[in-house]
């Protein structure tokens, strides 16, 4: 007598699989997604996610801070890419072209970048996200002509995003503000001037307002809005020369798989500039975009 | 330069409003009631509405009510609106707060959750 075993369909063994799957899926956390916070990605300042997301392009225009100054167009792009979960890697590229008060034109690359970047803390209750990270600018990369540096240099980062969900009932109308944060240290490895650098963003996301909060009635269109003012910040360690930075008000529109951002830059002093310039943002959601492919994190 | 720059803004623009055949992260859209509002009575059900479509089997929706609410049934499917889901409320429904958390799995495997209250108005007799 011969016993036949009957062989499990492939539907039988995928089914299952599946379903247990997607039973135990876990609450996204790519672009700063934590509870009911969304937080997107700033412009100048890195947010405090890791996620699988395409910068590309960003435009940069404005005039530098030397004297007399120079118009720079900074034309850049970034990858970010999920290792696992919660620790990424991405990589940064900038093409400058500097028109000088002469009337010449200069145009190459700036130094090349590569950050690591782990999520220490993602708390939904307290809308609260922690990431640490390191920051290399590869020097000799880019090209002396656009002020790349020849020294390599590196910045540890500390990240952070709050949403105000904590206060009380009577500010509901505060609770869609949030704040994030990049704080590092920049070390070049040869005798340079090493630097604080900071960056902060205040933002005031509609979608919380109304998916969370109070629903008042604005369009979906409109509750993909999320104001913002960006700081960021350079303060060099052990020297007198003045911090540089600037403050960027601006807005971005967040769709299902793409936002675009728009900010204008006011320098704080002369040394970081000499007219309100711009900066205007494409970034892809490659993990809402390709979710089974290179939307995913490797391991 | 400026061409190229042109070049690229419209290129990208382009790109991102192409009709792609992908889903995303479900965010809550709209909900009705009304995230925070305050109703005259408490409706027959709650339903919402998100940006993407949803695997309803594998969402939760829940609502919790004051003293004396009757509860929610099961989260259920609304026929031909794939971005939606809904609960329905068994009675009674007494005036107050209630609070409505959802947990929500996207079509392509995204999970996104929250919560939001409304309020019913005391019935003032006349």
């Amino acid at each position: 007598m011969h016993l036949r075993l009957a062989a499990p369909s492939a539907l039988a063994i995928v089914l299952p699989t599946a379903l247990a799957f997607l039973a135990t899926a876990a609450p996204a956390a790519a672009h700063g997604i934590v509870g009911d916070r969304f937080f997107p990605a700033t412009l100048i300042t890195d947010d405090p996610a890791v996620a699988d997301e395409l910068t590309v392009p960003q435009v940069d225009a404005f005039r530098t801070g030397d004297e007399p100054p120079n118009t720079e167009v900074d034309i850049s792009g970034e990858w970010d890419k999920r290792l696992t979960t919660n620790f990424g890697v991405s990589f940064d590229g900038t093409w400058t072209e500097l028109k000088t008060p002469g009337g010449g034109t200069v145009t190459g690359f700036q130094n090349f970048g590569t950050t690591f970047k782990y999520q220490v803390l993602t708390d939904a209750p307290h809308e609260l996200m922690i990431a640490v990270g390191l920051d290399t600018e590869w020097g000799g990369t880019g090209s002396a002509k656009v002020g790349a540096d020849a020294a390599t240099t590196l910045t540890p980062n500390f990240y952070f995003g709050k949403g105000a969900n904590d206060l009380p009932d009577s500010l509901w109308w505060a609770k869609p503000f949030a704040l994030t944060g990049v704080i590092g240290y920049a070390v070049p490895l040869a005798h340079e001037p090493r630097a604080l650098q900071s960056g902060f963003a205040l933002e005031y996301s509609f979608r919380y307002l109304s998916s969370h909060v109070r629903d008042i009635g604005l369009p979906t269109v409109i509750n993909q809005l999320t104001p913002l003012v960006e700081v960021q910040l350079t303060t060099p360690i052990a020297n007198r020369m003045p911090s540089t930075g600037t403050i960027n008000p601006g807005i971005i529109w967040s769709g299902n798989r793409v936002q675009f951002g728009l900010e204008a830059m006011a320098p704080i002093n002369r040394a970081s500039g000499h007219a309100i310039g711009a900066v205007f943002q494409v970034h892809w959601f490659l993990d809402d975009m390709f979710p089974h492919s290179i939307g995913r994190p490797i391991w | 330069m400026v061409s190229r720059l042109r070049i690229l803004v419209i290129a990208a623009l382009a790109a991102a409003l192409a009709p792609l055949a992908v889903e995303a992260h479900a965010f809550l859209d709209k909900a009705d009631p009304r995230v925070g509002s305050m109703v005259a009575r408490a409706p027959p059900a709650v339903r919402l509405k998100f940006t993407q479509g949803i695997v309803v089997p594998f969402c939760r929706l829940t609502v919790t009510g004051p003293p004396g609410f009757g509860g929610a049934g099961a989260p259920h499917a609304i026929a031909g609106d794939p971005l939606s889901l809904a609960v329905d409320l068994k009675g009674p429904t007494p005036p107050g707060t209630y609070v409505v958390r959802w947990r929500a799995l996207s079509v392509d495997t995204h999970v996104t959750e929250g919560d939001f209250s409304f309020q019913v108005k005391p019935q003032v007799s006349q």
